[in-house]
């Protein structure tokens, strides 16, 4: 891990009070000014390729290089600096920088590495280093796993150099769970599928025989949670990704369909939707089977429950005034106090796993957005626009969102998208052909 | 928030703007702040970093280069400790790349230059 | 939104219905239009084509709604009727949406529809044992396009036959 110096910190009262003044040898005050305007552009990195320390290495050197690159260059907040402007050359992992080469090219940060074959195995060594301050960004580490688990390996590097530069975690070693579509528009096929976050690696989890929607995670990111029409009618399976076998949540009776599930923050329960006579209630039951709890009761339609990151607090939609609405209640029940507020409909309501934001799909004027808003409803902010864009899911960062986004006509067809929550570095995730819903694991472990 | 697109597109108008602001009224000292301030990139921070004061003080040498070891953190606003210290190393590295060839200050009055307290303020950049 | 079809006769639905099921019809669901007692011919009064073409097996509805308008209500009576004389089918209710909505809320919205339906056909005298319901929300458009034509016929519930009341 990083180790950081220890800080001095006044706390809020920066902003309210004068700063001390700084001891002083020469001068009996400092010169003291202020700067308020500065600039918001990605920070230039190099990356020279990893050093291969034998000749098995080579092709994996390479590789990983190359993924650590993408995954910074991803997050619209770094800029790669092209090989091909580099005066230095990175003979050794140990050799000196030459800061002054890194700094006339003006490479901020600088990402050093080696990667080795031992008996099969991979060894994948770092450093990072602040170039203009020419001192390593906390320190080398060092990462062992097999030849397949070469992108994991990268990723793991890839999220020490975000985190060490922007404070936040990282969240490139992580899975994607989505349905991949195929067929016409009025005949999709669906599967559930898992990929990792940049689109790699993608494995089917069900076959195209049943209709599948919306799979979530467990917050350990072992199981997965669906709604599929095995039995004819829409009710949620529960998954290990382990071993593929999915089992219902519960016996309901039947008729009635469960849809909209989604784990509780300790992985222990579901809440979901069951509609009962064309009406939709949320419930909540342990996934180990036991009495299912009702936690709305109202005509409306109540569904897409989320919870707060501790548990206490449950997000869900409603059509209880008319419209879709957001209403946020105890996580026990009690009285639901709608927090959106402004024109237009809103669904789909996701906590941020940092407890900071709430996620939403937002439907106004025929169009559709993706948005944020604080827990209270304050301060929301729509991030996207198209003719539908819907289900937002956060990366474990809570920084990052990822949704649907279809497009219009006979053609229509839907993919993943991701977002950051400022609304910048829109981009479409790689995924092969058609998807949608996707739902963001938690970090690996 | 709304506005952090608008200056990611606009930065480049920085130059245009009221750069910096001498506290201490040395005119010629200000133009470390217009430098400084061109350097000072927040792009890479998380929205907490991005929201920290930090004042750094700093030593000069005689040819008005900062002295890379002198470089400290003497305060940040907020509780986040993790967010304090990403601020800190943006403020760090504009002191460093800005004034690699010297901030341009005149020899004779060093001795009311050699220290510098820079007040990283990041408040105006979050237009509304 | 108001109803489109406001003058439009029942023989107006049941065209649409035709063209429709000719397209979409086998895509619609688990049950029945590929059932056992077969589609028989549309000149049989007792089989699934008398019934899905000159009945009318669909009824469609206004944006978010579920309310039964009054030109649904008379398809059915209709339905209701033909299903109180042949007794030997059983009845699942397919609920639908439009694309223009997220994929919880429509499912949702299905099955109000179904529902609206079924609890329709039972105050009309149905035994609601030969009935049951399933929403498909948007999963299931019959018509693709991107505009309120398609989207008026994908707002639907339609009654899919199969034989085997006693089942």
């Amino acid at each position: 891990m990083l180790t950081r110096r220890s800080l001095l910190l006044t706390g809020s009262a920066l902003a309210a009070t004068p700063l001390l003044p700084a001891r002083v040898r020469a001068q009996a005050v400092p010169l003291r000014l202020e700067i308020t305007e500065g600039v918001i552009e990605p920070l230039p990195f190099a990356l020279p390729t990893f050093i291969a320390r034998n000749g098995g290495a080579a092709d994996a050197a390479a590789d990983i290089s190359r993924v650590i690159a993408a995954d910074l260059r991803g997050t619209g907040l770094f800029r790669q600096i092209p090989e091909s402007a580099y005066i230095s050359t990175i003979t050794s992992f140990d050799a000196p920088i030459l800061y002054p080469d890194w700094q006339a090219i003006n490479a901020q940060a600088l990402i050093v590495g080696e990667v080795e074959e031992q008996g099969g195995r991979l060894v994948v060594r770092f450093r990072l280093f602040d170039v203009f301050s020419q001192q390593p960004l906390g320190e080398g580490l060092q990462f062992v796993g097999s030849r397949d688990g070469w992108r994991r390996m990268a990723h793991n590097v890839a999220d020490q150099v975000y985190e060490r530069i922007t404070g936040e975690t990282g969240y490139f070693d992580t899975r994607v769970v989505f349905v991949h579509e195929e067929g016409p528009k009025n005949a999709r096929l669906k599967r559930i599928a898992l990929m990792d976050y940049d689109g790699a690696n993608v494995q089917f989890l069900t076959d195209s025989r049943n209709l599948v929607l919306a799979p979530r995670f467990s917050p350990t990111g072992d199981r997965i949670i669906y709604t599929s029409y095995e039995s004819g009618q829409p009710r949620v399976y529960l998954m290990d990704v382990a071993n593929l076998q999915p089992r219902p949540l519960e016996a309901v009776s039947a008729g009635n369909m469960t849809f909209s599930p989604r784990f509780t923050p300790d992985g222990g329960s579901v809440v979901f939707s069951m509609e009962q006579g064309g009406n939709s209630d949320i419930y909540r039951v342990a996934v180990g089977g036991g009495a299912r709890t009702q936690l709305t009761n109202a005509p409306s339609i109540e569904t897409a429950p989320s919870f707060s990151p501790d548990g206490s607090r449950m997000v869900f939609e409603s059509d209880r005034t008319g419209g879709q609405q957001i209403y946020v209640m105890p996580a026990g029940g009690g009285e639901p106090a709608r927090i959106s507020r402004g024109t237009g409909r809103y669904g789909t309501p996701v906590w941020s796993p940092r407890g900071d934001y709430i996620a939403f799909t937002k439907q106004e004027a025929g169009r559709f957005h993706i948005g944020v808003m604080r827990t209270d409803g304050s301060e929301e902010r729509l991030l996207t626009a198209s003719f539908l864009d819907e289900g937002p899911t956060w990366a474990p960062n809570g920084r990052v969102l990822m949704f649907t986004r279809e497009t219009a006509g006979t053609d229509g067809a839907p993919a993943v998208y991701s977002v950051d929550i400022s609304g910048r570095n829109l981009q479409r995730v790689a995924t092969p052909g058609m998807a949608s819903d996707p739902s963001w694991s938690p970090r690996l472990p | 928030m709304k506005g952090r697109l608008r200056i990611w597109l606009a930065c480049s108008l920085w130059s245009t703007a009221t750069l910096a602001q001498s506290v201490s009224g040395q005119p010629s000292i200000n133009g470390i702040g217009d430098l400084v301030a061109a350097c000072w990139n927040i792009g890479s921070l998380n929205n907490t970093a991005r929201d920290v004061k930090v004042a750094v003080v700093f030593e000069l040498d005689v040819d008005g280069r900062p002295v890379s070891n002198s470089i400290r953190l003497i305060a940040a606003s907020g509780p986040d400790e993790a967010a304090a210290q990403q601020a800190y190393e943006a403020a760090r590295r504009a002191i460093l790349r800005c004034g690699a060839n010297g901030y341009g200050l005149p020899a004779e009055s060093y001795d009311h230059w050699r220290q510098v307290e820079l007040v990283f303020n990041p408040e105006g950049m979050r237009l509304r | 939104m108001t109803f489109r079809f406001r003058t439009a006769a029942l023989l107006l639905i049941a065209a649409i219905s035709v063209s429709a099921c000719a397209r979409g019809g086998l895509n619609d669901g688990a049950g029945g239009l590929n059932g056992q007692g077969g589609f028989g011919t549309a000149s049989d009064p007792t089989s699934i084509a008398f019934f899905n073409q000159s009945v009318g097996d669909r009824v469609l509805f206004a944006v978010d709604q579920s309310t039964l308008s009054v030109e649904a209500q008379s398809i059915l009576t209709a339905q209701a009727q033909w299903l109180m004389t042949n007794s030997e089918y059983r009845a699942l209710i397919e609920g639908h949406a439009d694309e223009q909505g997220t994929r919880e809320y429509n499912l949702a919205l299905g099955a109000r529809r179904a529902s609206a339906v079924r609890d329709f056909l039972v105050s009309q005298g149905v035994p609601d044992s030969r009935l049951s319901t399933v929403s498909y929300g948007k999963e299931r458009p019959i018509e693709i396009c991107s505009n309120e034509a398609c989207y008026s016929q994908n707002r639907r519930a339609v009654t899919v036959l199969s034989a085997g009341a006693g089942v």
